[in-house]
């Protein structure tokens, strides 16, 4: 009965929240009682019934006809559960965008087909691609409007494919849609004959995402005595831990013996992902932050080059920020901003020293102590951090290795 | 291999240890005694062994169900709760109750009586048992999400939150209301309570006030209607969620008394 996370992204306007709405409501997923407060608050705006009152619950949302802040809404197939998450499209959103589709397993971008792929709709693809969502599938919308023109269609999606190829994405699928009308979001669309394919529903149902197995990593988050013993806890990120088995605490490469496993359920002989356990060690005594592992070695790193996207204000040059990944926290210092990309170029442009909040670049990084980290793609918890200024997160981070 | 049970509570248990490091002896866990806070209390005692070593605050507007009360001082003896009963005590003195108008009357007795709370014991954050799929407006929250000097949830200009990386500002005039199970859904609270063993106020059980009916939300008993049901059991009440077209809240009155009153309510600091 697992579920699965779809995060909506694409342009302002082309149609986002209109297609959850019409997900929603086509799967009989909307209530009685919700559908009723919409055709209210509708008829109170003096317009028709507008699907993406599903999803914007917020007044100012409704008001201005845009999606400020993320949400999440909830359906189910015939073949499991599905969290939606809706993204705002607005550039100045970016934050809660970003909020919302790091919570997702998948991704649907919607694009307009009248208007193509524009800014934001490749800037969302880009940023999947740093969150590490490669499950995507492309719905053209507005059909309605170009007539379920096949040539037009055709264009606009050759022209996504070649996009998101381009930034490393293999589409799972590419779907012809009218959000608006219903035509192959739950039912296969009659007004399209020349498409053969699955519609978004029966699309999502044929996603796979899998978790790679990994060596046994628990980020220590604290430490608490019972019964007079020193117990530290965290969740296991990856991999199992037995009793009595030999463990190395990063970054300082210490070793350990776990001599007990605490749970709340009683002592265990082995745990595993992704249990939140206690664990009680003889030979070394880590803090907050350390890393305990068995299994091959993380990097330990001073500095590091990676990719980050800003998110409120900005990143400068020569600036200190406090990084954070896992329980990990360090000051950094951002000692170099090498490039700049070009989103709808993807050149990357020489640095001006800043990046701005909502643009991506490559940079140099040094701390003050040694961090551990994995290679995003080999442990995603170990590889993405952020960074802030004065408690606030102003970025995020990818470490590729 | 683990079900997504697992998941969601080594999740929670993350944030709640996360609250726990950063607040210590300045966090409570605020309680109603319904399903998802009964929850949430089962998943402190997880994440610290079997102990609670936090306040437990229950805002008590006098107007809850006698079985609520009931079920609370039960609890309180069998998992050692240190229990704070939040009155507004000046405001029930002046006769407030729902007749006046269920906004103001739950912003006196509850948003006003946790805010006296908050000044009274000095609590810099609160473990609340939200869920994401609970209401539109509690979808657009965050796990660490603070409020200001005046009480007020800023819900248009929220910072970004991910990778369980939460923002923490040290401002001596906010509070940070930390929701460990934000992600969780109705139906996932009941296949772990069913799973758990964890027990549960009476009244969601049909027929424990009046028979084929339950309440499936509960709060004050002036402002609860039940829900026409035969489910008696945890196993029927699993079921009757899996197909029901009826919303959770649908028997709660403060979300439907006038159009967004419930954004309204929560901006001011409602929970």
């Amino acid at each position: 009965m697992s579920g699965l996370n779809i995060v909506i992204v694409g342009h302002v306007d082309h149609g986002k929240s209109t297609l959850i709405g019409r997900l929603l409501y086509d799967t009989g997923s909307v209530p009685e009682e919700k559908l009723k407060e919409i055709e209210n608050t509708c008829a109170m705006l003096g317009h028709k019934m507008e699907f993406s009152y599903v999803a914007d619950a917020l007044e100012e949302e409704r008001k201005k006809e845009m999606t400020i802040e993320t949400t999440q809404t909830f359906f189910k197939s015939s073949k499991r559960d599905y969290t939606i998450i809706d993204a705002p499209g607005h550039k100045e959103f970016l934050k809660n965008m970003v909020t919302g589709a790091s919570q997702a397993e998948a991704s649907i971008l919607i694009v307009d087909v009248t208007r193509g792929a524009e800014e934001q709709t490749m800037r969302h693809a880009y940023i999947l691609k740093l969150l590490g969502i490669d499950r995507v599938i492309l719905a053209v919308n507005k059909m309605d409007l170009i007539n379920y023109d096949k040539e037009k269609y055709t264009r606009v999606a050759r022209q996504c494919e070649k996009y998101l190829r381009a930034i490393g994405i293999t589409l799972q699928h590419m779907i012809p849609v009218s959000a608006y009308n219903g035509d192959n979001i739950v039912k296969p669309s009659q007004r399209m004959n020349w498409y053969k394919g699955p519609t978004i529903l029966e699309a999502l149902d044929s996603l796979d995402v899998i978790r790679m197995e990994y060596d046994f990593r628990l980020p220590v988050q604290d430490h608490y005595t019972i019964n007079g013993d020193r117990v530290y806890v965290g969740n296991i990120l990856s991999g199992c831990i037995s009793r009595r088995s030999e463990v190395t605490v990063y970054p300082g490469g210490e070793n350990a013996v776990v001599k007990e496993i605490l749970t709340f359920e009683g002592r265990l002989e082995k745990a595993c992902r992704p249990k939140a356990i206690g664990l009680i060690l003889s030979g070394f005594s880590p803090k907050r932050g350390d890393i305990i592992a068995r299994g091959g070695r993380p990097t330990v790193a001073k500095n590091v080059r990676s990719t980050i996207l800003c998110l409120i204000g900005e990143v400068r040059e020569n600036e200190s920020y406090l990084f954070r990944c896992t329980t990990q926290e360090v000051k950094c210092k951002v000692r170099r901003i090498e490039d700049k990309v070009d989103v709808e170029t993807l050149e990357r442009l020489p640095s001006t020293g800043v990046l701005k909040q909502a643009e991506i670049g490559t940079v140099y990084i040094e701390f003050e102590h040694p961090v551990v980290l994995e290679k995003v793609i080999v442990l995603p918890e170990l590889g993405r951090f952020v960074l802030l200024k004065n408690g606030i997160i102003v970025a995020g981070g990818i470490y590729y290795g | 291999m683990y079900s997504y049970l697992d998941e969601l509570e080594a999740k929670s248990i993350y944030i709640i240890r996360e609250a726990y490091h950063s607040y210590r002896d300045r966090l409570a866990v605020l309680v109603s005694w319904g399903k998802d806070s009964t929850t949430l209390l089962y998943l402190v005692r997880k994440a610290f062994f079997g102990e609670v070593p936090i306040p437990v605050v229950h805002i008590d507007t006098s107007y809850k169900f006698r079985e609520i009360y009931e079920f609370r001082d039960k609890l309180a003896k069998e998992w050692r709760l240190k229990l704070i009963i939040a009155r507004n005590e000046e405001a029930l003195r002046q006769g407030m109750n729902p007749s006046m108008g269920k906004f103001e009357c739950c912003t006196a007795l509850k948003t006003q009586a946790l805010r006296q709370a908050i000044e009274r014991y000095g609590f810099k954050a609160l473990l609340l048992a939200i869920r994401r799929d609970e209401h539109g407006i509690r979808a657009k929250e965050r796990y660490f999400s603070w409020r200001d000097k005046d009480f007020k949830w800023d819900y248009i200009n929220q910072p970004p939150e991910l990778w369980e990386q939460f923002n923490q500002v040290e401002d001596a005039e906010t509070h940070m209301r930390i929701h460990p199970m934000l992600h969780w859904r109705e139906i996932d609270i009941w296949r772990y309570i069913k799973r758990e063993g964890i027990p549960v106020v009476p009244l969601y059980f049909s027929g424990t006030k009046k028979p084929g009916y339950r309440y499936r939300s509960i709060g004050c008993e002036t402002c609860c209607v039940p829900v026409q049901s035969d489910a008696d059991t945890i196993d029927k009440i699993i079921k009757e969620i899996e197909t029901t077209k009826i919303p959770e809240r649908a028997g709660r009155a403060q979300d439907k008394e006038r159009a967004y009153m419930m954004q309204k309510l929560r901006a001011l600091g409602y929970m």
